[in-house]
């Protein structure tokens, strides 16, 4: 059974990789999951849990930890310092095998995700000889001098939440020094399933949360009330977080095509869409494209202004590592590659033009053409086969200029000797100078062609950049290492020139019409003089640039090997679908997440990618990295 | 490179011993050595001037040549003006060798008039042509001219024929002689194909002039088919033609 029995493309992601992902997440935004004072912040030794975070995140300047005000002591102008970390959150889709959920939510139902989260948290509670002195008056605290080990913060409250108006002023609060914090942990879990959401063309993946579960806290008050607390953080911050970005997307820059992407409906043949199964989360979604309108900017460039990105390295094998299941796949449907190819199909245009000297006489071209029918099947070898590719001629005009030869009369001899002639009669020449004919043949409209390739896609890792340099300088200098798809150009039939017979017809009368043009402003025993010692015009021009019977097949030729068209056509194509310019250009590591302000963007790695075909789909499988 | 018609050589129907320009020439051979003055002249007024050695070496010692042209266009301007190369020094020929004189530029009328050396009688006039002189000439626009020796009032007739554009590249015939006599032009009816040269061998006194009499100007524009048909106009009626049969 293929992926794409019942859809276009074919998308899942293995829980295995989405853990790692969140790995990534975690390391690299270690601020969104550490939250502390600022006496925590600085003293980070201090936290309940050391952060493991990426290299680059301190490199950068970027906070490990989210500050947040002290807690305050009630009554008085006390507060303590407090840490709350997310140490740990593994997702699970059915059926659950990765964690073991407590008793009050059952085992992990069909269709459902679960996942299950550490909190670890801590006061610093002040050591009770500190506490012994200090004063009551809460108006005027004064705790001396701090002792070296120890570290106090004064805080303003914060103004939302100040006392009514009308009231004095509380003075700052003043955080108790402490030498540690007394840490919790508690584990956490949520279960829930996913949907797709939003406005058509706009819709997203996101979850949908159906029970919390905080394990061994009692009494059960405070349980609820932190669980109430929990599904509140879950549903408002962490699964809209989680949420695909966005699953129709248009991509202008498919090589000219416009693609569409919107969710396949839920039918006989797709039960749930998304699907929570066989440890991964499915997504199976319709495709359509087009041609992309012209961009005002021309070009697109692939998002962004900036100076252009520097030509990639050329791509290297990289084998996969693992031998399990791929975290990530991709399918695109027989239909959906014959509806991409059609696309970039329409997007190709090539016009060009050349002229050259070949002695006797000059030849020049002007072209333009487009693609149009063939069709692209899908085969079992892991090939792709484009047969039957019209190269339409919207252009094609071939001209010609020709040297003619000098036309003389009298020079004849007037006094004949045994040994030659002793004297000759003055010579009349016809023209000034050896004359120059030019003839345009417009032979778009007798010009067939046809290509038909067997390509074979190719996964290759082009590395733009030293190890030396990290992963985030790299994208800021744009020379980020890429797994770029490319096409194999296995066999190519080539009939690019078929023109037809008429061609020899329309070449005489061309030539006939040049030279009365010439001519034309001679009297007419002047002009059949001429002609009739230049004789047929067509023998002449034979004579001259040793023309062929086949008049058609002469022009194809010059035009095919002596201007290199064929090559130019071919060149053009092979670029446009694949060769120098890849099918598809994916950044690794990948930027899954647009920083928020101040952060990095979260990075990750893609450790493998591999594409294959058969007769069903093409199929683009790959690892996260660790 | 331009396409440019010389025009020159449409205009000509009218050639002159006298004045041999435009494809004309006079040639004469001066048998004895020496040295001449050779004067090309408008009226009686000089263009040009210019210097013949007959004589069988060259200041250098080498061989002179048999032949030697003398053209008002390169006599009467130096290569300054465009002449390919000046004649203003000696032009040496042998005593057996000819002289050919001719104008390749501008039909101007000229004669031309060579004297020995300190001599005041001509040894050469072009106006007066004598026995063993020739008189070339190429006949491009077709139709009938009259020749005339003007000293013996002799008189015949020249056809050009009209240029037909054949099978192959046309090339004029060898050139066809005619004798200028006492007893007038031999033969008297010439007949030549376009571009053919005229070779007048003078055995008299002469000065020959030829005239257009009477242009060809060919068959003119091809007439108007009495019936046409197109190839849906003949596929219709072989489809009524089948009809018929059917019904017949």
């Amino acid at each position: 059974m293929a992926f794409t029995d019942h859809c276009d493309v074919f998308i899942s992601v293995l829980e295995a990789g989405l853990n790692r992902v969140v790995q990534h997440v975690r390391r690299q935004w270690p601020s969104l999951f550490n939250y502390g004072t600022a006496a925590v912040a600085q003293r980070s030794e201090l936290l309940c849990q050391r952060i493991d975070y990426h290299p680059v995140v301190e490199r950068r300047n970027n906070p490990l930890i989210t500050v947040e005000p002290p807690v305050p002591i009630v009554g008085s102008l006390y507060a303590l310092d407090w840490c709350a970390q997310l140490t740990k959150a593994v997702v699970d889709f059915s059926p659950g095998n990765v964690l073991t959920l407590p008793p009050e939510l059952g085992t992990l139902g069909p269709q459902r995700f679960a996942i299950g989260a550490t909190v670890c948290g801590g006061l610093a509670c002040p050591p009770g000889e500190l506490v012994d002195h200090l004063p009551f008056n809460p108006e005027r605290p004064s705790l001396g001098p701090p002792k070296a080990y120890e570290r106090t913060a004064v805080y303003e409250r914060s103004t939302a939440y100040e006392r009514p108006t009308g009231l004095r002023p509380r003075p700052p609060l003043e955080v108790l020094p402490t030498r540690g914090f007394r840490c919790f942990c508690l584990d956490g879990f949520v279960v829930g399933g996913a949907r797709f959401t939003g406005p058509p063309h706009r819709q997203h993946v996101i979850g949908r949360l159906d029970g919390i579960e905080i394990v061994d806290i009692k009494p059960e008050g405070l349980e609820n009330s932190i669980e109430c607390y929990g599904s509140l953080v879950t549903r408002l911050v962490l699964l809209p977080q989680l949420a695909v970005p966005t699953v129709e997307f248009v991509e202008q820059d498919l090589m000219g095509a416009r693609v569409a992407i919107e969710p396949s409906p839920v039918s006989a043949g797709i039960a749930f869409n998304p699907a929570l199964e066989d440890d991964q989360i499915k997504v199976f979604l319709d495709l359509d494209a087009g041609v992309a309108p012209p961009s005002g900017g021309g070009g697109g460039g692939g998002g962004g202004g900036g100076p252009p990105e520097p030509p990639l390295a050329p791509g290297v094998d990289r084998p996969r590592v693992r031998t399990d299941h791929f975290d990530l796949t991709l399918a695109l449907s027989q239909a959906a590659v014959t509806e991409l190819f059609n696309a970039l199909r329409d997007a190709f245009t090539l016009s060009a033009s050349d002229s050259a000297d070949f002695g006797p006489f000059t030849m020049g071209y002007a072209i333009g053409v487009h693609l149009e029918g063939g069709t692209v099947t899908l085969r079992n070898d892991g090939t792709i086969r484009i047969a039957e590719l019209d190269v339409k001629w919207d252009a094609a005009k071939v001209w010609i200029g020709i040297d003619l030869p000098e036309v003389c009369v009298g020079g004849f001899c007037i006094i004949p000797t045994p040994f030659g002639c002793a004297v000759r009669a003055p010579r009349l020449c016809v023209f000034d100078e050896n004359p120059d004919i030019g003839i345009t043949i417009d032979i778009s409209g007798l010009i067939a062609s046809e290509l038909s390739a067997t390509v074979r896609p190719l996964m290759k890792y082009s590395i733009n950049h030293p190890v030396t340099v990290n992963d985030w300088d790299a994208r800021d200098m744009k020379i980020q290492n890429r797994w770029v798809v490319l096409a194999d150009i296995v066999t190519v039939d080539v009939d690019l020139f078929d023109i037809a017979d008429i061609v020899g017809d329309l070449l005489h009368e061309a030539l006939d019409d040049a030279i009365d043009n010439a001519l034309g402003f001679l009297p007419g025993w002047a002009k059949s003089l001429v002609k009739s010692i230049l004789g047929p015009i067509i023998d002449l021009v034979v004579a001259i640039i040793d023309l062929p019977d086949d008049v058609g097949e002469w022009i194809a030729d010059k035009l095919g090997v002596s201007f290199g068209v064929l090559n130019l056509i071919l060149t053009a194509v092979a670029d446009h679908f694949a060769a120098k310019k890849p099918l598809l250009k994916i950044e690794e590591p990948l930027p899954l997440l647009p920083s928020p302000t101040g952060l990095i963007d979260v990075l990750v790695p893609i450790e493998f990618l591999g594409v294959r075909v058969n007769a069903d789909e093409l199929i683009v499988e790959g690892d996260i990295g660790g | 490179m331009p396409f440019a018609i010389n025009q020159q050589w449409l205009n000509v129907t009218s050639f002159d011993s006298g004045a041999p320009s435009q494809g004309a020439a006079v040639v004469h051979r001066f048998g004895s050595p020496g040295e001449y003055r050779v004067t090309f002249l408008a009226g009686e007024a000089s263009l040009a001037q210019t210097l013949l050695a007959v004589t069988h070496q060259t200041p250098s010692r080498a061989a002179a040549p048999g032949h030697v042209t003398l053209d008002l266009t390169e006599v009467a301007y130096p290569p300054t003006l465009g002449a390919a190369t000046s004649q203003r020094e000696h032009a040496v020929v042998s005593p057996d060798g000819y002289v050919s004189f001719t104008n390749s530029g501008k039909p101007t009328p000229f004669a031309v008039v060579v004297h020995p050396m300190g001599e005041k009688s001509p040894a050469f006039d072009t106006r007066r042509l004598g026995p063993g002189d020739l008189f070339a000439v190429t006949l491009i626009r077709p139709g009938e001219y009259r020749v005339r020796n003007e000293l013996e009032k002799a008189e015949g007739r020249i056809r050009v024929a009209y240029p037909v554009v054949g099978d192959r590249p046309y090339r004029p015939p060898e050139p066809l002689s005619v004798e200028c006599g006492g007893q007038g032009f031999r033969p008297a009816q010439i007949d030549v194909k376009p571009a053919q040269g005229l070779i007048f061998q003078v055995q008299t006194v002469a000065r020959i002039r030829i005239d257009l009499t009477h242009p060809d100007d060919g068959p003119g524009e091809e007439p108007a088919p009495r019936a046409s048909y197109s190839r849906e106009a003949l596929a219709a009626a072989l489809e009524r033609l089948r009809e018929a049969r059917k019904k017949s």
